[in-house]
């Protein structure tokens, strides 16, 4: 198989990766070192083992997202967001401006839970961070906020609605960057 | 009493499977119920029978005392296990129950009552000898009269809502030129909150700890302990690790607390497992606190110690059994501690994370006990307690016990859904955990956050495994299926088989 050359985001750091098919092995070079990676499929795209020069991993895909890159990876008692491209997609991302961010926000339920209230309106400008709305789960309410600087385009669920976790509750539109950037 | 053929478990989650557990091993049947969120709910899947309630809410499905009795008559069960929370601990649901021919697990419904109601447990304790934290008998208005109370009982005091409870209206008082005020704001504040503005006096407990003993009796006037369990740690008064035995007791303490906790059981009438708790104070003064007149949540880490089944215990009481062992019988060996899995996030405050399980891989090998009610691919649902499971750790001492605890916590996956999984790895590298020494407050005063440390191998391993799974996907790779790949499908059976993972320590 082809190499592969990418531009991985992990940890708020960006890293260039280099993935080539070697034998019975991978061959991966992350930032100029070399690393050799024997891979176990336990389940697809769900559970693999690692042996990387050696060491031993067993790693969960517990969230994947292929048409993005954005995966959510398990490693025992611990999650990461990690986010791949490819290296002429992540330049030519870097040249329209993009610097890496999208368009457009969606808000999923992160849990089942039952709608409280909006705290924002279509139309309405929202900083990254900020509240979009309450649901409440297990007796506890939890604000989720929008991962964007953006307007609000739409909030697609009702006071008092229940709605099952992975819903999507509301989505946001990146704010036009100011001219120039 | 005839011997009980068929018992239906009022109660869902861990402790719905736990009880089934034994009356599995007993041969007798058991019997489920289930709200309609909960129709794929582990305890169903489990149990011989299974009967819907109808309802999603506690309210509408666990709580209806006569959904219950509807059931169990229907499945024609002869006996009703309440498990804890939920029903466990109302006098009228076994009232209700014995009306209807059904047997209750659990202790008379005057035990339960007198339990129930602080100031008659504090009368009712009075009177049988037990010694309960020095304070006033009744409300107290004039301030002369409770500056004089207060000096005879001894400052610090606390001054506290009659009608109130969960660490509301309530007040610290240090001195006599604090009293006033605080009897006048405390006072106040119960007005407003409660509709009732008495108050009482009572004896503050500085650096608490927080100690309870196990009794077993049955109905025929018989009690037994089964000695303590050390329950001090506590995220805003919620039970997170409790441990048998107590670092704090030795033996001649051990004696005397057990003693008093039979006397109280005595004093009711009880009958069944039961909890009497203490506050100790940092001199190993003890006070009764209240009896919890059912099966306790962390009762696992007493039957690992004391090699006793405290749910055949309870069967046994409520089939009107004599208990099986006197007090001389009782031999304590090792140390257990139980470490709860709830759903929620250690890093944004313990906020509940219902949702599905995506992994599951659950702590194996020596001195493990896992008493679960979940499994992979489990949906959690939104509408009740967020107690997942409880990890049981058992050993020779206690240094052993830590030692197990923390490579336990090192296999244990739940994908998926956020759990307080990493706040348990915090506590365990916690000196003063280890050295036994925390009281309630040390979660509230020493946890935050920034305490929670990832392994310091996780984005490495995130990035060599996304760009991998990335690189094979984007191109239509079947990543599973390459045959050069080393791993041979038997090799993975039978990995997936025994989970025989193992943590990688280097790096």
């Amino acid at each position: 198989m082809s190499e592969g050359r990418y531009v991985v985001d992990v940890d708020g750091k960006r890293r260039q990766v280099a993935v080539a098919r070697s034998g019975a092995h991978w061959e991966l070079e992350l930032d100029g070192e070399a690393h050799l990676v024997e891979q176990a499929v336990l389940e697809r795209d769900e559970v693999v083992h690692l042996l990387v020069d050696g060491r031993s991993y067993l790693v969960d895909l517990v969230e994947k997202d292929w048409k993005r890159g954005r995966f959510v990876i398990n490693f025992f008692a611990d999650q990461i967001e990690v986010r791949v491209r490819d290296e002429l997609e992540a330049v030519a991302e870097e040249i329209t401006g993009g610097r890496g961010g999208e368009e457009s926000f969606e808000l999923r339920a992160p849990m089942p839970g039952i709608v409280v209230r909006a705290l924002a309106a279509p139309g309405e400008t929202v900083a990254r961070g900020q509240g979009l709305l309450v649901l409440e789960a297990m007796k506890m309410q939890n604000e989720l906020a929008s991962e964007l600087d953006g307007v609000v385009q739409e909030i697609l669920v009702e006071d008092g609605q229940m709605v099952d976790g992975g819903t999507v509750l509301a989505r946001v539109a990146r704010s036009e960057p100011p001219a120039g950037t | 009493m005839a011997a009980l053929q068929k018992v239906l478990i009022a109660n869902r989650g861990e402790i719905a499977m736990r009880v089934m557990r034994t009356l599995r091993e007993r041969r007798l049947r058991s019997v489920a119920v289930f709200s309609e969120v909960d129709r794929l709910a582990p305890h169903v899947l489990f149990a011989d029978e299974a009967l819907p309630l109808g309802g999603k809410t506690s309210a509408e499905s666990y709580l209806r005392v006569d959904k219950i009795i509807d059931a169990a008559k229907r499945a024609g069960a002869d006996a009703v296990h309440p498990g804890y929370g939920f029903l466990s601990e109302n006098p009228a649901f076994a009232r209700a129950l014995e009306d209807a021919g059904l047997t209750f697990i659990g202790p008379p419904a005057a035990a339960m009552e007198v339990m129930g109601n602080k100031l008659r447990a504090r009368a009712a304790m009075l009177d049988a000898g037990v010694r309960v934290i020095p304070g006033t008998d009744g409300p107290v208005t004039d301030p002369a009269e409770a500056a004089r109370l207060a000096g005879t009982i001894g400052y610090p005091v606390m001054v506290k809502a009659a009608a109130g409870g969960g660490g509301k209206g309530m007040r610290i008082v240090r001195g006599p030129d604090e009293l006033a005020a605080a009897l006048r704001d405390t006072s106040e504040e119960a007005g407003k909150a409660f509709a009732d503005s008495a108050v009482y006096i009572e004896k503050y407990v500085d650096r608490p700890r927080h100690i309870e003993i196990q009794v077993i009796a049955d109905a025929h006037g018989n009690v037994v302990h089964l000695g303590e369990r050390e329950c001090s740690l506590q995220r805003r008064h919620q039970k997170v690790v409790e441990e048998c035995p107590s670092p704090f007791v030795d033996a001649a303490m051990r004696e005397a607390m057990g003693t008093m906790a039979v006397q109280a059981a005595k004093a009711v009438g009880y009958v069944g497992a039961g909890t009497v708790e203490f506050i100790v104070d940092p001199g190993r003064n003890f006070y009764f606190l209240e009896m919890n007149t059912r099966l306790q949540v962390e009762h696992p880490v007493t039957e690992m110690v004391t090699y006793t089944d405290l749910v055949e215990l309870q069967l046994a009481a409520a089939a009107g059994e004599p208990l099986p062992l006197r007090q001389e019988d009782v031999r304590a060996r090792g140390w257990a501690m139980e470490f709860r899995i709830y759903a929620e996030d250690p890093a944004h405050d313990f906020l509940p994370a219902a949702g599905r399980i995506l992994r599951l891989r659950e702590p194996v090998g020596p001195g493990i006990r896992h008493d679960s009610g979940i499994y992979q691919g489990y949906e959690v649902p939104v509408y009740y307690d967020p107690l997942l499971s409880k990890l049981v750790v058992y050993g020779a001492d206690r240094g052993d016990v830590l030692e197990r605890a923390r490579r336990a916590f090192d296999e244990f996956v739940i994908a998926g859904i956020k759990t307080n999984i990493p706040f348990h790895k915090w506590l365990l590298g916690r000196p003063a955990f280890a050295a036994g020494e925390c009281d309630t407050h040390y979660i509230d005063e020493h946890f935050g956050p920034d305490e929670l440390a990832q392994d310091p191998e996780l984005p490495f391993v995130a990035l060599v495994a996304a760009a991998l799974a990335y690189h094979q996907h984007g191109r239509g790779v079947p990543a599973a299926r390459g045959e050069s790949d080393a791993a041979t499908s038997r090799w993975r059976q039978a990995a997936r088989r025994e989970a025989v993972m193992r943590r990688s320590t280097h790096g």
